[in-house]
C-alpha cells in the first residue's frame, strides 16, 4: 500500500481512538457516576437503587444505634429539610458523632434506607459566631 | 480531511484546557455546613482558671463587638 | 546568606536559560555563524550547574534549619531526623518546582553532553525548546513561589512536624516521580526540535528513546511505591482508588508507554513518524496536567496537594503557552515530514499500533473520567467519579492490550502471516483457554473482570517468555531481556491484582480479649489491647496471635495512633508477608460493651501487584542499559529485536 495511504489509516484509527475512548467514557459515566445528595434532595421515587451514591448533611441528635454485633451502626442523616436512615457495617472514623457534619459514601435501597459502605467526617472549621467575627478578622487571628 | 486531523489534537488540547479553566474559576463546594452557622454564641459564664485572669462569658463579647 | 545565594542562582540559572534560548534561535537562523550555535551546548551545562548549586543550597537551608527562611519554617522542625528535614525541601509546592526545573536543566546538560548521533541543528532546535520550556517555569518560580523567600522575624522552630509525611516512602516518592515527568521534558523538546528542523525520523527516535525508557521507569517505580504507600497507611486494605491524584501520575505513564513503544518502530523501521511526534508532546503535556491536577485543588483527593488556585492559573498559562504551540506547530509542520515506511496489517508494527491504539483508548477513559467531575459541576451537577466507571471501562481495554502485548514480540517486522503467528503463540493462547475453563469450574462465583485478568495474566506470562524461546540466552542482547522482564511484569501484577481481588477473605467482628476469629485460613486471637507511647505519638495497640492451621503462631500488633502535632488520627495497619498472600489486620474502636472492633483480610496473591511493577521497572531498565550499551559499542545494528 502507498505510504500516504497508509498515513491516511493510521490517522484515521488515532480518530478512532479517541471516539471510542469517548464513547467508552460516556456510556461508563452515564452509569457509574456518583451523585451527592442532601436529604432534602432525597423524592422516595427519585432514588438511585444499586448505584454508588453519597449522602451528605448531619448526623441527627440521639440517632446514632450500635447493632449486637459491635459493628454495625445506624444513624439518621438530616440537614434541616428531611431525615435519611442509614446502616453502616465497619469502623466509624473518630470524628464520626452525633450532631457533626458526614458524608457517606453507599447506595441507596429501595425502602429509602441508605446503606453506606464508608463514612467521611470532618471539622467543619467555618462556625462563627457575629459576636466574634469582627474581632476575629481585626487582630488576624485566624490560622488555617 | 489531512487538514481537519492535522488540527484535531490541538483541538482536543484546547477542551482540555477550557475545562481545566472551568474548574479553576468555579471551585467546588465540599464542605457540608454546620447548621449553627449564623446562629448567636450559646450562653456561657466561665470563671477565672488562674486568680489574676479575668472571667469570660457571652455577655462580654458582645459587649465587646458593639464597639469594633 | 546561602538563601540569598540560592536565589541569586536561580536568578543567574533564569538568564542563563534565556540565553541558551536564544541562541539556539540564533543558531538555527544563522547559519554562517556556527560558533551561536556552537554556544548553546555549553551554556546549557552552566545553567544546570547553577540550578543545582541553587537547589543544592535549599537543601542546605534545611539541613540546618534556617527558620529565617519561610519555606524551611512552614515544612521543617528541628527535631525531625535528618532524612526528612532534607526530603522537606522538596515535599511542598515551591520546593518541589526548584526540582522540577533543576531536573529539566540537568536533562538539558545531559542532553547537550551525551547526544552525538542527532544532527546539528537538531540538537541546536532540542537544547533551545529546552531552555524555553525552563524559562516558564523560571518565570514561575521567581515571581509567584520563590523558594528562598525569608521570614523576618525568624520564628524559633518551624511547623512542619506532620507525622504523616515522615515516611521513606513519600520521602522518595515526589523526587522518583519528578525524574519520570521532567524526563518525558526531553521528549518534548527533542519532538518540537525535530519538528522544526524536520528531522523526524531513526536518528531522532534513537536519541529519543533512552529519556523516554529512564523518564518511564522513574514512573513505574513512583506508581508502584505510591501505590503499596496507599494500601499500608490508608488501612482500607485496597490499592488503587483512580483518586485524581493516582491518576495524575498513571496518565503520563500511559502515555510514555504508548510513546516508548512507538518511538521504537520509528527507531527500527522508520514508521509512525507523524505519531511518534505527536505523542511525544502529549506525553509532556499529560506530566504538566498532572502536577496542574495536583496542585491547583480543582478536584478533591484524599491525598490533597498545597492548594492554591493562583498558580495553577499560571500553569494552565504555561500549558497553553508550550503544549498549545507544540500541537500548533505539529500541524503546521508535520505535512512536510515525508511519510515513514510501510508496513503489513499482520506485522510488529501493526500490533504496536494496536498497542497505541489501546493505550490511547485507555488514557481517553482516565482523563475524561477524572475531569468528569469538573463539567458535571458545571452543569449543577455534583458527581464523584470511581471505581466502578474506571475499572471496567479501563479493565476491559487494558485486557486486550495485554493479549496483543503476548503477541507481538512474536511477530516479524514489516510483514508477517497470521498462520504463522498464531503456530507461535499456540502454547499461550492454549493456556490461557484452559485456565479460562479452569479457573471457571473451580471458582464459578468469581467475577467477570478477574477471571478474565487471571486467564489473560496466564497467557501473557507464557506468551511474554515466548520470545526466549529456541534462542542462545547468553547470546540474546541485554534490551530483548528488558522486554521480555517487563511484559512478564505485566502479567505478574495482573495476576496479583485478579487473584486478590477475587479470593480476598475479610472479616469485620467485635470481640473480647482472648476470643478467636478466623480469616482466609488463618485463625486470630486477641490476645489484649494495651496504650502505648512513642516518640511523638501515643496509641491504643493490640496484639493479636495468628496462626495458619498447625503452623506457627506468630504476632500482630495493629494500632490506632494519636499524634498531636499537629492533631492527627491514624491506623497503622499490621500487615504480615506470607509466600502466598498478606494477612493485614486494622484495630477500630471499642464498643461500649468493651469488646473491640476488628478488621482482618486474608489478600492471596497481592504482593504479585507491587512485585510485578518492580519487574517492569527493572526491564525497562535492562532495555535502557542495554540500547545505550550497543549505542556505545558502535554497533550499527539493522536493529534486529528479538
Amino acid at each position: 500500500m502507498k505510504a500516504k495511504n497508509q498515513r491516511l489509516i493510521l490517522a484515521l484509527l488515532g480518530l478512532v481512538a479517541v471516539v471510542g475512548a469517548g464513547l467508552l467514557a460516556v456510556s461508563g459515566l452515564k452509569e457509574e457516576a456518583s451523585f451527592f445528595y442532601a436529604p432534602g434532595d432525597v423524592a422516595a421515587n427519585d432514588l438511585p437503587l444499586g448505584k454508588a451514591a453519597r449522602l451528605g448533611g448531619m448526623v441527627a441528635d440521639k440517632s446514632i444505634r450500635h447493632d449486637a454485633d459491635g459493628v454495625t451502626i445506624h444513624f439518621v442523616v438530616e440537614d434541616g429539610k428531611a431525615k435519611v436512615p442509614v446502616v453502616f457495617k465497619g469502623i466509624a472514623p473518630d470524628l464520626f458523632k452525633e450532631n457533626s457534619g458526614v458524608v457517606a459514601e453507599g447506595e441507596f435501597r429501595a425502602d429509602g434506607t441508605f446503606i453506606a459502605s464508608n463514612l467521611l467526617a470532618k471539622h467543619d472549621e467555618r462556625y462563627m459566631p457575629p459576636e466574634l467575627e469582627g474581632k476575629m478578622h481585626k487582630s488576624g487571628s485566624l490560622t488555617s | 480531511m489531512r487538514k481537519i486531523l492535522l488540527w484535531l489534537p490541538l483541538a482536543l488540547f484546547g477542551l482540555l484546557l477550557g475545562i481545566m479553566g472551568h474548574g479553576i474559576l468555579n471551585p467546588e463546594q465540599t464542605t457540608v455546613p454546620s447548621k449553627l452557622i449564623g446562629t448567636q454564641v450559646p450562653q456561657f459564664d466561665l470563671p477565672a482558671a488562674v486568680p489574676v485572669m479575668r472571667v469570660l462569658r457571652a455577655a462580654i463579647l458582645r459587649r465587646a463587638s458593639r464597639s469594633c | 546568606m546561602i538563601a540569598e545565594l540560592g536565589l541569586g542562582l536561580l536568578w543567574l540559572a533564569a538568564g542563563l536559560a534565556i540565553i541558551q534560548s536564544a541562541l539556539g534561535m540564533l543558531g538555527l537562523w544563522q547559519t554562517h555563524r556556527p560558533d551561536l550555535g556552537n554556544a548553546v551546548r555549553p551554556v546549557a551545562v552552566a545553567q544546570a550547574l547553577l540550578i543545582g548549586l541553587s537547589f543544592a543550597c535549599l537543601i542546605y537551608l534545611f539541613i540546618v534549619s534556617d527558620m529565617s527562611v519561610k519555606l524551611v519554617v512552614a515544612n521543617s522542625h528541628s527535631d525531625k531526623p535528618m532524612l526528612y528535614k532534607v526530603s522537606g525541601a522538596w515535599g511542598n509546592h515551591e520546593g518541589s518546582m526548584l526540582l522540577w526545573v533543576a531536573v529539566l536543566a540537568i536533562a538539558g546538560a545531559g542532553i547537550a553532553l551525551a547526544e552525538r548521533r542527532v544532527r546539528r541543528d537538531t540538537l541546536i532546535a532540542t537544547l533551545m525548546a529546552q531552555g524555553l520550556l525552563a524559562l516558564g517555569f523560571y518565570a514561575f518560580l521567581l515571581f509567584s513561589s520563590n523558594p528562598f523567600e525569608r521570614l523576618n522575624p525568624a520564628p524559633q522552630d518551624g511547623q512542619g512536624l506532620n507525622p504523616l509525611l515522615q515516611d521513606p516512602g513519600l520521602a522518595f516518592h515526589p523526587p522518583t516521580l519528578y525524574f519520570g515527568y521532567v524526563g518525558l521534558s526531553v521528549a518534548f523538546s527533542f519532538a518540537v526540535g525535530a519538528l522544526i528542523t524536520r528531522d523526524v525520523g531513526p536518528a531522532f527516535a534513537r536519541a529519543m528513546r533512552p529519556w523516554v525508557l529512564g523518564a518511564w521507569v522513574m514512573l513505574t517505580l513512583g506508581i508502584t511505591a505510591g501505590s503499596y504507600w496507599a494500601y499500608y497507611e490508608l488501612g482500607w486494605g485496597g490499592w488503587w482508588f483512580w483518586d485524581p491524584v493516582e491518576n495524575a501520575s498513571l496518565m503520563p505513564w500511559l502515555a510514555a508507554t504508548a510513546l516508548l513503544h512507538s518511538v521504537t518502530v520509528l527507531a527500527t523501521r522508520d514508521a509512525l513518524r507523524a505519531w511518534t511526534v505527536m505523542l511525544a508532546v502529549v506525553a509532556f503535556s499529560m506530566s504538566i496536567v498532572g502536577t496542574f491536577l495536583v496542585r491547583s485543588g480543582i478536584l478533591t483527593s484524599v491525598h490533597a496537594f498545597a492548594v492554591d488556585p493562583q498558580r495553577g492559573s499560571f500553569i494552565l498559562a504555561l500549558m497553553l503557552i508550550y503544549i498549545g504551540g507544540a500541537l500548533a506547530l505539529f500541524a503546521l509542520r508535520v505535512g512536510t515530514v515525508r511519510e515513514g515506511a510501510v508496513f503489513e496489517p499482520v506485522s510488529r508494527e501493526a500490533a504496536l499500533v494496536l498497542n497505541n491504539l489501546f493505550l490511547t483508548v485507555i488514557l481517553g477513559v482516565v482523563l475524561i473520567g477524572t475531569l468528569y467531575p469538573i463539567v458535571a459541576q458545571g452543569f449543577g451537577q455534583q458527581v464523584s467519579i470511581g471505581p466502578p466507571y474506571f475499572n471496567p471501562a479501563a479493565g476491559s481495554v487494558a485486557l486486550m492490550l495485554i493479549v496483543v502485548m503476548a503477541a507481538g514480540p512474536l511477530m516479524r517486522w514489516r510483514s508477517d502471516s497470521a498462520p504463522k503467528v498464531l503456530r507461535r503463540l499456540a502454547i499461550p493462547v492454549a493456556i490461557g483457554i484452559v485456565s479460562l475453563l479452569v479457573v471457571r469450574l473451580l471458582a464459578p462465583d468469581m467475577g467477570v473482570l478477574p477471571w478474565l485478568g487471571l486467564s489473560t495474566a496466564l497467557l501473557a506470562g507464557t506468551g511474554s517468555i515466548a520470545p526466549l524461546w529456541k534462542r542462545n540466552l547468553l547470546r540474546t542482547p541485554l534490551f530483548t531481556w528488558g522486554m521480555v522482564v517487563a511484559h512478564l511484569g505485566v502479567a505478574v501484577a495482573l495476576a496479583g491484582m485478579a487473584v486478590d481481588s477475587a479470593f480476598f477473605k475479610e472479616r469485620l467482628v467485635a470481640v473480647n480479649e482472648g476470643e478467636t476469629t478466623e480469616v482466609g485460613p488463618f485463625s486470630v486471637k486477641l490476645l489484649s489491647v494495651e496504650p502505648i507511647i512513642g516518640p511523638n505519638w501515643t496509641a491504643i495497640e493490640a496484639t493479636m496471635e495468628a496462626r495458619r492451621g498447625d503452623g506457627q503462631p506468630f504476632k500482630l500488633h495493629p494500632q490506632a495512633r494519636n499524634y498531636s502535632t499537629p492533631p492527627t488520627d491514624t491506623s497503622e495497619a499490621a500487615i504480615t508477608t506470607h509466600i502466598d498472600g498478606q494477612l493485614y489486620a486494622v484495630l477500630g474502636k471499642q464498643g461500649a460493651d468493651g469488646r473491640w472492633q476488628l478488621r482482618l483480610w486474608w489478600k492471596p496473591l497481592v504482593t504479585f501487584i507491587w512485585l510485578g511493577g518492580i519487574m517492569i521497572a527493572l526491564g525497562g531498565l535492562l532495555a535502557l542499559v542495554g540500547r545505550v550499551w550497543r549505542e556505545r559499542r558502535g554497533v550499527k545494528s539493522a536493529e534486529t529485536d528479538a
